[in-house]
């Protein structure tokens, strides 16, 4: 890591050693991608399927698809754009099986409301409620609005990538993070005036 | 808002996507325009609910792991014994082309896809009549013929 940064290696080449490495059958290689790479894909689907281990089922499943399609794995594609799109396909799977089953599991998880042990008993409450209502904002929007709205602005993915993963054109990539981006502030908005 | 405002390059610098010079020039920007410093707010507003300490706990992953590796263990078991079968289908096939050799292919490929016509159930597991079968059929055909034309 410390060479890396003194030499200038560019950690997108990184990542194509690593996954090079890993299709060749190196379990280490492949090990680091998950320890890199894992907490992003377990939080993008929990924040989406609000369900914390249905958020373990996803994540194991799109590092096991993962490892199967390796050699598909384009030369200018990012790992963890990449992971995150097998991570939206499988969660796209458990909302078909969740609507067929219509057990629709929609509650606020506690680990999803969690705020860190250092905040006062009063601002616990305060964080907890600010949580509650970006989540009733996201809950707003459609699934595919959320899935757009967390890649960009949690996973830092770039509209190209967006757009590619969600099938859209660039144009309707922006578009629809911009609406979602407004329904979530506007919500949030409301909630800081008092009125929600 | 002026020119140059483009709230495309506000949300770029924000992201971290523009190069130093550009994000010193939109960041300069940002101090004398109204609108694209609230455009920019707005933004930091919505970044910081999404990825703020309110819905964030560092994520535990480490147990995962284990359950990973055992999947691809069982699916690399499964593609293993899904190879061995489709061999051994294939030397099934192979034996049974050679031992029909002396009849020719085309009689060989007959008497195959008519016994799977009349008697197979699942495609991989066909049962193709042994050589003491097509000679009871031949005898059973002579033996007819016979009565059918006496001797004269």
């Amino acid at each position: 890591m410390i060479l890396s940064g003194l030499f200038g290696v560019d950690p997108e080449r990184t990542e194509r050693e690593l996954a090079r490495r890993a299709r060749e059958g190196d379990a280490s290689a492949f090990r680091e991608i998950f320890d890199r790479c894992g907490p992003a894909v377990r939080r993008f689907s929990r924040d989406l399927l609000r369900d914390p281990t249905l958020a373990d089922e996803v994540t194991q499943e799109t590092f096991v698809r993962a490892l199967d399609r390796l050699g598909r794995l384009k030369q200018d594609e990012r790992l963890l754009a990449w992971l995150l799109g097998i991570a939206r396909l499988v969660c796209a799977e458990q909302f078909r099986l969740r609507r067929r089953s219509q057990d629709r599991h929609c509650e606020d998880s506690e680990e999803g409301a969690s705020v860190p042990a250092s905040f006062t008993p009063e601002s616990r409450v305060l964080a907890r409620e600010a949580a509650g209502v970006i989540q009733a904002g996201m809950d707003a929007l459609s699934v595919d609005r959320q899935t757009a709205l967390l890649l960009r602005f949690d996973h830092g993915l770039a509209y190209q990538e967006i757009a590619e993963m969600m099938g859209w054109s660039l144009a309707k990539a922006k578009v629809e993070i911009h609406r979602a981006r407004v329904l979530l502030r506007d919500r949030m908005d409301r909630y800081e005036q008092g009125e929600a | 808002m002026i020119a140059p405002c483009e709230l495309d390059r506000v949300e770029s610098l924000l992201f971290g996507e523009l190069p130093a010079a550009e994000a010193s020039e939109v960041r300069a920007h940002l101090d004398h325009c109204a609108d694209c410093a609230r455009e920019w707010q707005s933004l930091q507003h919505t970044r910081s609910a999404l990825t703020g300490a309110p819905r964030r706990q560092p994520e535990r992953i480490g147990h995962l792991y284990p359950a990973i590796s055992r999947k691809l263990q069982a699916r690399r078991s499964v593609r293993r014994q899904l190879s061995g079968m489709a061999l051994t289908f294939a030397s099934l096939c192979a034996v049974v082309l050679l031992s029909h050799g002396t009849m020719g292919t085309a009689r060989t490929l007959e008497i195959f896809s008519d016994t799977c016509a009349r008697q197979c159930t699942e495609p991989a597991i066909c049962e193709v009549p042994s050589e003491q079968d097509e000679i009871a059929a031949l005898e059973q055909r002579f033996a007819a013929c016979l009565i059918a034309t006496p001797a004269q």
